[in-house]
């Protein structure tokens, strides 16, 4: 089973000169969680996350040390700032992954989780020849892996039948192998 | 000249050069420097390969090696951030008082600890502190670095240049103390009211916000309460047996080791991942560099450049010690004060070999390196390490800034140290 088939076609996308604080009202009006920057012809620039975002509202400290998860209060950092809304009309190029993790149309559902899982990643995006073609979310790669899952219990079944009602090693084989699974 | 002195005076220098350019990762230079020493000082015969391995001191590795993995282990329980934390409430975010704690507890631990590894775990904490209470950190990350160089030149196991000299001189962790410790207290003064004046105006403003550090709860900081008591009952333990290194004939090295060895025990923890941390592109650049000098003591460089102190040693031996106080802090303020202090050793057990009493030279050239490093940013490994901290701060530390404030400490605690020393000269011999 192909990624193609599962993919989202109709994809929310913003432009290079966005701006951080549009970008994230976007995010929340659409409620995707990922957008990717494009030119006008359809040409991957990038992609911005909300989380990619925030991120960069966090204190310095945050990447230097390993251990922060006692701060509960920022203290004087959670103080009004002008510094925080100047770069809130900042443009996304700030934020933006310029080199994120994509598939092409015709990985398979197993080989598009292995990215996922990998990289931690919560929507992958789709790319053919440097050009946006659709996206998976982590709930649209849930639904295919069912699909799938269910594809192979009926193609099992259907070579059993054929085999004369015996599980026979070579409906294992021709239905795909699963030595993947646990 | 001979050649193989030129020679090996020109190796020494390019890999020197090339160190100091930056050009390269010091490591990956110290190693080229080696090899090349080898090689051609193999060929022209004034090098082999057995003096090579010779020249590396393991006294110097394995010493800094052992530090390495108590700190490493200590690190993971949180205990750098916790000390930090707690004396930045008890300082109840009065600005001169957190200068002064976080400035004296970085001293403190860098008197035993490794003085750059102290330095690159206390800066991250500094910076969340400073952050936290809505001050600028500059001062107390400059503090940290300035104090804790001139503090851990009190000890054998403060800093590197100390524990070649310690290994070369064989000097123990007690004559280090009794020699360096009242000296560098002085020194230690001087600094830090330098550092008060220079850096009042920012100190007197207040901070923003105290509510958020008094709310931390420190017991989330200090991860693993158990292994840190442990690891500080075996520091203690190591600092004992370096104290009585002498009677018991255990060299400051093999009790680092047998620290990191009983850590290791009480400890158990994941071993691959604790060696990550040590860091041996540092080991590696010791023993490359300790490879490369070695070829130029064996071509004879280093004797003829000590005939020209003898001379002036003779005549007046104090006088000696404080151009070598000046020399080596000016030196350790340009270059690295490592290779500097490596080169410096055996020229003087050279001129101890032409029948001088050479106790206050090895003092003096101790107390010049190590009050050098805090001039320029560049003067230290622990200067470097929190300027390019800081640089990923919104508040870098400027070449401008540390110039202003570390270039007096280095002026203070040397003008200092030359009072005392001259005062206390006969107690140097």
């Amino acid at each position: 089973m192909k990624i193609s088939e599962w993919m989202k076609t109709d994809l929310v996308t913003i432009s290079k000169d966005t701006t951080l604080e549009d970008a994230i009202n976007l995010l929340v009006e659409k409620r995707v969680g990922t957008l990717p920057v494009v030119e006008a012809d359809g040409k991957l620039l990038g992609l911005v996350t909300m989380k990619g975002i925030l991120k960069n509202f966090l204190p310095d400290f945050y990447s230097l040390m390993e251990n922060t998860d006692y701060i509960h209060d920022l203290g004087a950092l959670e103080l009004p700032s002008r510094e925080r809304q100047s770069f809130l009309k900042k443009s996304i190029t700030e934020c933006m992954n310029t080199v994120p993790r994509f598939v092409s149309p015709d990985h398979t559902i197993l080989s598009a989780i292995g990215i996922m899982s990998r990289h931690h990643l919560n929507d992958l995006i789709v790319v053919q020849d440097g050009i946006l073609t659709g996206l998976v979310s982590t709930v649209d790669l849930g639904i295919a892996f069912l699909h799938w899952i269910k594809k192979n219990a009926e193609l099992l079944a259907e070579c059993e039948e054929s085999a004369g009602g015996s599980r026979s090693a070579e409906c294992e084989e021709s239905a795909g192998d699963d030595s993947s699974v646990k | 000249m001979n050649p193989n002195a030129v020679v090996s005076l020109v190796i020494f220098a390019f890999t020197f050069i090339l160190i100091l350019s930056e050009k390269l990762h010091r490591t990956v230079a110290a190693l080229l420097g080696s090899v090349l020493m080898v090689i051609v000082g193999n060929w022209m015969g004034f090098y082999t390969e057995a003096d090579a391995i010779h020249s590396i001191d393991m006294e110097t590795i394995g010493l800094l090696f052992g530090m390495m993995i108590l700190i490493a282990l200590l690190e993971e329980t949180g205990f750098f951030e916790y000390v930090a934390i707690r004396a930045a409430r008890a300082s109840g975010g009065n600005p001169w008082i957190l200068m002064v704690s976080l400035g004296s507890i970085t001293t403190v631990l860098s008197m035993f600890l490794d003085n750059v590894t102290t330095v690159v775990l206390i800066a991250p904490v500094t910076i969340l502190i400073t952050n936290l209470l809505g001050l600028n950190p500059i001062p107390y990350l400059i503090g940290e670095a300035l104090l804790s160089n001139t503090g851990g030149t009190a000890t054998l196991v403060g800093d590197p240049p100390n524990i070649m000299i310690g290994s070369a001189a064989k000097l123990s962790f007690l004559d280090f103390i009794l020699h360096m410790g009242p000296q560098v207290l002085v020194a230690w003064l001087a600094a830090l009211i330098v550092l008060l004046v220079v850096f009042r105006k920012i100190l007197s403003r207040k901070p923003r916000n105290l509510s958020s550090l008094m709310k931390v709860d420190l017991s989330s900081v200090l991860k693993h309460k158990k292994n840190a008591k442990k690891l500080l009952w075996v520091l203690a333990l190591v600092i004992l047996l370096f104290f009585l290194s002498d009677p018991l004939h255990l060299r400051p090295w093999i009790v680092a080791i047998m620290g990191a060895t009983l850590g290791f025990l009480l400890v158990r923890p994941k071993v691959e991942e604790i060696c990550k941390t040590v860091e041996w592109p540092v080991l590696i650049f010791f023993a490359a560099l300790f490879v490369t000098v070695g070829g130029l003591k064996h071509s004879g460089v280093l004797s003829m450049f000590a005939y020209g102190f003898v001379g002036l040693a003779k005549e007046n031996l104090l006088l000696c010690c404080v151009l070598l106080i000046w020399v080596s802090a000016v030196a350790s303020a340009i270059v690295d004060n490592i290779p500097f202090t490596m080169a410096m050793i055996p020229v003087i057990q050279h001129i101890e070999a032409q029948g001088i009493a050479v106790a206050p030279l090895w003092w003096a050239l101790a107390l010049g390196v190590g009050f050098g490093g805090n001039g320029t940013p560049i003067g230290s490994t622990a200067n470097v390490v929190v300027v390019s901290l800081s640089e990923k701060t919104r508040k870098p530390i400027t070449t401008g800034i540390w110039l202003r404030s570390g270039l007096l400490v280095m002026l203070a605690t040397c003008a200092a140290v030359t009072v005392t020393f001259i005062i206390f000269f006969k107690f140097m011999q």
